[in-house]
């Protein structure tokens, strides 16, 4: 088992660029303070200090389990600097290294940069996408590497634009070219300066810390930082905190006989992407991407977002469908907690101050059942949901066999509607069983109007959601005509009244 | 040349911001504090404990103000920082100054302030019905309104809400104030109207306006929410600033920046609309109740503008227009892009729904229809000329056979129950120039260096809009040399004086006209000088191409370089300054009529959306839109305004739901995680847009048209789209009251909401 990482301040160690930095400032200090204020970069921009819009991007190398380098685009401003030990921090002025950049270029020509303060975020988050998406260089895949930067001014477009300037000359370019890595091609091609070819070499020149047990008592422990850092970042800058992350051997999604094994501080978005986990949720990948963004999903953890136990987080809503078993580890050894009794009220958690959640235990779903995610927000993307919900539905012969269906954001704890789920086990795909489903579900749930939506709201959403589920996964089951007027009908009773 | 000249320090990360700039180690920092609560007499407040916090070098409050207290720009009725009252939440009470930000924030901890809360009103209904307004209220009037209702053959009424909007630039307001000798300060301010924190600074501080010196670089967008509200900012900087002989540096946090400055106005207006059988437009009546704040800020210029764009790009020969800036207790609304003018045609449009729904016939027949024409006259008493309103809806629909479009969504909608199209057309006709009619004025001073290269200043400040680019394009085109030989320095009350903000889509026009005035008195000069040189006999011999001097349209050996240096060496003066004031523009304050307006930009959108009816999501498929850029001087900076405007026009009519606390006052919405603007997602998949063809302009610079502004109203046809996807899938939607934004819990809401007859089934 892999254990937890303590370091010495004093220790840490990272390269920013071309230059290594020892940071001896506080672990509670976020990577982007030191960017600006301690290294003086400016080029990194600060607008929102809550991951909402990604001016502060910077791109994170570090080794992956098979040796290599990857690179990932994070948000600065939530990132404590603690989490870079060992790791290749790029910022705009490590990336746009000299004039006449082909980046550069392909930004003017197109007017992709008009006030300029969001354009370096969005310039690290394209040169991941580069790096990454070599040498197939498709635009649109590139282009979804930049979701969560936010322009006020371009409309987007133009940025599209540059971007498919880029791709398509890169691209062209990269069908003759016989390199094997990204770097060298795009080294090669004036788009990376020199220094990434030897990253590899740099980084190991820094001791990787030692795996002791962590002493919880005074320090708080951060797994990205995302939640934290925008809820409480004076008494993180004033405290320690120490990090979930750590480099060890052992891949952070193992699948067993009988049950999957995720650790903490597996992020959302090695989750998300998980080749194991696609096996039993083929549409994984394309359903969490809903979840925040890519520069929070690379750096927000499993760990971190269960026991930030926020009542309509979209990972805890899908994780509790499928039957999740939290491992936690303290002082008096390991427990083990169902995700559904973890969660006592209002973001309380059943955890002890000395325990911490090291991992979690799956059954492994059984071939025939499927899964669907649904998330209502205000803004499709980069949004906290109003209402999400999910589905593990078996089904036999037309019948359902086994349902396990979850609902967030319409109660102070995230939902598993437990009587809905069992209500729906042995019932036919048919529109009256979607009906009996909702009508239950309206009495298990008990939302509140807030800045996310008013309670009738949410309790209709809710419903719709239901219907999704189905129409999702059995399209040709459902009456498309029929359903919508059914919904008519209900708005029109007084289910959403919740009476 | 046709970029912007910004464009590469932008991506390289150069480009300096107020906080990017290096200010001196001993700098201290400012923490605005203020108490949770929108309405209040303050009693008591103790800073003892604050001021023994660590770090802490100041708590400055309004007593400590050594000039006036009030930087209200139109009326003088706003505070710096708040003395026995509060009138809204979030608004200056103390200034806490630190050696660090932490420090400073940390201390506000220990601040305790005693206060009685006082009723607070949110809503502008309710301020107009206890007359409370900022200004009397203000009519527009053309024809006989009573008349034309009584010629009408359809009447409709009802009652349309358009909510607020933040400005949401990136970079948050912020200044640095250095002292300087003899008690002069330096105010470093991402402002776009640094004359008027020169002006209110000096006021505040009891000094003359030479005493103060405002400099801008550049600002990470502005959109009008730092015309008159980067003021305060820059303003207790040079307040800490004077009192401490210490440089200061405040810069807002987002928080504090959503919480405590103005947004656009939202609006609730009251419409009639009469109509002649043949659909004829008639007779059109509004009363607008604009929510201005806490504070006059510039709610009365912006409510004029409403008024002046009541009726969009539409003739009516009746009509009569009024607002009432209602006094509530949010913080002081103020200029959003448009100012005014897209609540104004977002009724107009509301009342066009209406109407077609009611005569079972298209909106874009109506709209169509009534159309203005050359010869008309504008309701503010100002003859329609050189208008492109036709044109451009004609270029729109031949371009891109909207026909066919219309086809495809209805058949789209035949087909398919759980997701529905809707479209709407939205012309616009939007007025250039201040409405003020002394704002439209500005300088340019420029310096041919003996080295040949080039120094322009002006008055304009370039937020992203690419002002600077086309500033650069007119002295590049005018001296015939590379554009890498002129460098645009910043915005500074030292070099140009009296400065109009940046603002009203005026910009270029404007400082590139005084540009052009200045480089062309340059330009004789030189030519003059040329002419001695080469013995010819008259300047007109002479002229410049591509960095060479012509002596009959032919070349000689003299280059632009080489004739600078002679002209130094002759000591020809090689600097000049020069005014422009937009001509022939006037407007009568008591009857509300004039010329005010240089001329107009026209144009014309079809917004086609998508919306789930499952689970009540829109999305915007396409955006079609022919624009009127007059004769585009810089196409890449343009389309860039068209793109970008048009995106947050959407965003405003979408999911930019800005909310307030209505008992409180309290934003409710106050960081990037609960307001929403839109992201690469959320924008149109596609945007295709094309110039009007053969629209000349000889008011604007070099032929073109204002751009800043105009696109951001077609994003309104976004709502008018939405709310006919709701019509296909509902079949009816007379019951359903127009209130924007449309967000997904409106629509979902509104696509299921039951009809009449089941409301009575039901009791």
């Amino acid at each position: 088992m892999k254990k937890i990482n303590t370091l010495s301040d004093q220790a840490m160690t990272f390269l920013l660029n071309d230059t290594f930095i020892t940071d001896s400032q506080r672990s509670g200090q976020v990577l982007v303070d030191v960017i600006r204020d301690q290294q003086k970069l400016k080029g990194t921009t600060v607008a929102c200090r809550e991951g909402d819009c990604g001016a502060c991007c910077v791109l994170v190398g570090d080794y992956k389990c098979d040796g290599d380098i990857r690179y990932r685009n994070i948000i600065s401003c939530l990132s404590p600097t603690i989490n870079m030990h060992g790791k290749h921090v790029v910022t705009i002025e490590g990336i746009i290294y000299k004039s006449d950049h082909f980046i550069q270029q392909a930004f003017c020509i197109e007017g992709a940069s008009q006030c300029g303060f969001c354009t370096p975020g969005f310039i690290v988050s394209l040169t991941c996408g580069l790096i990454n998406e070599y040498p197939t260089l498709d635009a649109q895949k590139v282009i979804s590497y930049l979701d969560g930067n936010v322009c006020r001014c371009t409309g987007y477009k133009s940025i599209e634009r540059a971007i498919k300037r880029i791709c398509i000359d890169l691209a062209e370019k990269a069908d003759k070219n016989t390199s094997n890595s990204s770097f060298s091609f795009l080294i090669e091609q004036g788009i990376l300066p020199t220094y990434f070819s030897n990253i590899k070499k740099e980084l190991a020149k820094i001791n990787l810390p030692l795996c002791v047990q962590p002493n919880l008592d005074s320090r708080q422990l951060v797994g990205g930082g995302t939640d934290l850092f925008v809820q409480i970042p004076d008494k993180l800058y004033e405290s320690q905190c120490l990090p979930i992350s750590c480099k060890g051997s052992e891949k952070k999604i193992q699948i067993f006989s009988d049950h999957i094994w995720i650790y903490a501080d597996t992020t959302i978005e090695e989750f998300k992407k998980s080749s194991e986990l696609a096996v039993y949720i083929p549409n994984l990948d394309k359903l969490f991407d809903l979840f925040a963004s890519l520069p929070i999903r690379n750096i927000a953890t499993i760990g971190g977002n269960l026991v930030n136990a926020s009542p309509i987080g979209d990972l805890t809503n899908l994780l509790l469908t499928m039957r999740c078993i939290c491992v936690l580890e303290g002082e008096k050894g390991r427990r083990d907690i169902a995700l559904i009794d973890f969660y006592l009220a209002y973001k309380k958690v059943d955890l002890k101050p000395s325990e911490w959640l090291m991992g979690l235990r799956i059954p492994l779903p059984s071939s025939q059942a499927k899964f669907n995610f649904e998330k209502i927000s205000k803004r499709r993307y980069l949004d906290i949901a109003s209402v999400n919900s999910s589905i593990q539905l078996t089904v036999q012969n037309d019948h359902i066999i086994d349902a396990q269906l979850s609902a967030g954001g319409v109660a102070a704890i995230p939902l598993l509607l437990k009587k809905t789920s069992n209500g729906l086990i042995n019932q036919p795909l048919k529109e009256e069983t979607l009906i009996g489903a909702i009508n239950c579900a309206q009495r298990e749930i008990s939302p509140i109007t807030d800045i996310r939506g008013t309670s009738t709201y949410k309790r209709q959403a809710l419903s719709h959601l239901i219907v999704a589920h189905f129409l999702e996964l059995y399209p040709d089951k459902f009456d498309a005509q029929h359903i919508a007027n059914t919904l008519k009908q209900l708005a029109a009773s007084e289910v959403y009244s919740g009476l | 040349m046709d970029y912007n000249i910004d464009s590469n320090r932008h991506s390289s990360g150069e480009s300096l911001y107020i906080d990017d700039i290096v200010v001196a180690d001993s700098t201290y920092y400012g923490w605005v504090y203020s108490i949770p609560c929108a309405h209040a007499r303050i009693k008591t407040i103790l800073i003892h404990e604050a001021l023994s916090q660590p770090g802490v070098k100041a708590i400055l409050s309004y007593k400590d103000i050594p000039g006036e207290n009030q930087i209200g720009g139109i009326v003088f009725d706003e505070p710096l920082l708040a003395e026995e009252t509060v009138h809204f939440f979030g608004q200056p009470l103390l200034l806490i100054i630190a050696t660090k930000l932490r420090l400073a924030k940390e201390a506000s901890r220990f601040i305790k302030v005693e206060y009685e809360s006082l009723p607070v009103i949110t809503d502008p209904r309710i301020a107009v019905e206890k007359n409370e307004l900022l200004i009397p209220p203000m009519i527009f009037a053309s024809g006989d309104c009573e008349r034309g209702f009584a010629e009408s053959d359809v009447i409709v009424s009802g009652r349309a809400d358009s909510g607020g909007q933040e400005h949401l630039y990136l970079e948050p307001q912020g200044a640095i104030a250095i002292p300087l000798e003899g008690g002069q300060i330096k105010i470093i301010s991402s402002t776009q109207g640094p004359t008027a924190v020169q002006r209110v600074c000096a006021k505040v501080l009891g000094l003359p306006m030479h005493a103060i010196e405002v400099e801008v670089r550049r600002l990470g967008g502005g959109f009008g929410g730092k015309e008159d509200q980067a003021t305060p900012w820059a303003c207790l900087a040079a307040l800490a600033c004077a009192k401490l002989k210490n440089p200061i540096k405040l810069v807002l946090p987002r928080f504090e920046d959503m919480c405590m400055t103005g947004k656009r106005h939202p609006y609730s207006s009251d419409f009639k609309l009469g109509l002649k059988k043949d659909g004829t437009f008639h007779a059109f009546e509004v009363s607008f109740y604009q929510n201005g704040g806490a504070a006059t800020d510039l709610s009365p210029a912006v409510l004029s503008r409403t008024l002046f764009h009541g009726a969009n790009a539409y003739f009516i020969p009746h009509t009569k227009f009024v607002g009432y800036s209602a006094r509530t207790n949010l913080p002081p609304n103020t200029a959003f892009r448009g100012f005014g003018g897209p609540q104004g045609m977002f009724v107009m449009e509301a009342a066009i729904a209406l109407s077609a729904e009611k005569l079972g016939i298209s909106a874009a027949t109506l709209q169509r229809k009534n159309l203005l024409r050359d010869g008309q006259m504008f309701h503010y008493g100002q003859k329609v000329k050189n208008c492109q309103a036709r044109r451009s809806w004609e270029q729109l629909e031949k371009k891109y056979d909207c026909k066919k479009i219309e086809q495809e969504i209805a058949m789209h909608n035949k087909k398919h129950t759980l997701s529905k199209k809707g479209y709407a057309y939205m012309p616009i006709c939007f007025g250039i120039s201040f409405t003020k009619t002394s704002m439209n004025q500005a300088s340019s001073l420029v310096h041919i260096y003996h080295d040949g290269s080039v120094a322009i200043s002006t008055a304009a400040v370039e937020m992203g809009q690419g002002v600077n680019s086309k500033i650069c394009q007119v002295a590049s085109e005018i001296f015939q040399i590379q554009p890498k030989r002129i460098t645009i320095h910043s915005t500074n009350t030292s070099r140009i004086a009296n400065t109009s903000p940046t603002a009203a889509s005026s910009g270029a026009d404007l400082n590139g006209k005084s540009t052009e005035r200045a480089c062309l008195l340059l330009k004789e000069r030189l030519l003059d000088h040329a002419a001695k040189i080469l013995n010819a006999q008259n300047r007109e011999d002479i002229s410049f191409l591509k960095e060479e001097v012509l002596l009959y349209g032919k070349k000689t050996e003299l280059t632009w370089q080489k004739l600078i240096e002679q002209a130094f060496l002759n000591r020809i003066n090689l600097s000049s300054h020069a005014h422009y004031a937009t001509p022939d523009i006037y407007f009568d304050l008591n009857t509300n009529k004039g010329e005010p307006f240089a001329y107009h930009v026209y144009g014309t959108a079809l917004i086609v959306v998508s919306v789930d009816t499952l689970r009540g999501l829109a999305e915007v498929d396409k955006v079609y839109v022919v624009h009127d850029y007059g004769q585009s001087m810089n196409y890449t900076v343009d389309l860039g305004q068209l793109e970008g405007g048009l995106v947050q026009g959407i965003g405003w009519m979408s999911t930019e739901d800005l909310r307030f606390d209505d008992n409180t006052g309290r934003l409710l919405s106050s960081t990037l995680s609960t307001y929403k603007v839109c992201d690469l997602h959320g924008a149109p998949k596609e945007i295709l847009s094309n110039q009007l063809e053969g629209s000349t302009n000889p008011m604007g610079i070099f032929n073109s048209k204002a751009i800043g502004e105009p696109p951001l109203m077609y994003g309104i046809g976004f709502y008018f789209a939405v709310r006919n996807a709701i019509k296909a899938f509902r079949g009816y939607i007379d019951d359903i009251s127009i209130c924007a934004p449309y967000t997904a819990e409106k629509i979902l809401s509104d696509l299921y909401k039951p009809l009449k007859s089941q409301i009575y089934a039901r009791t």
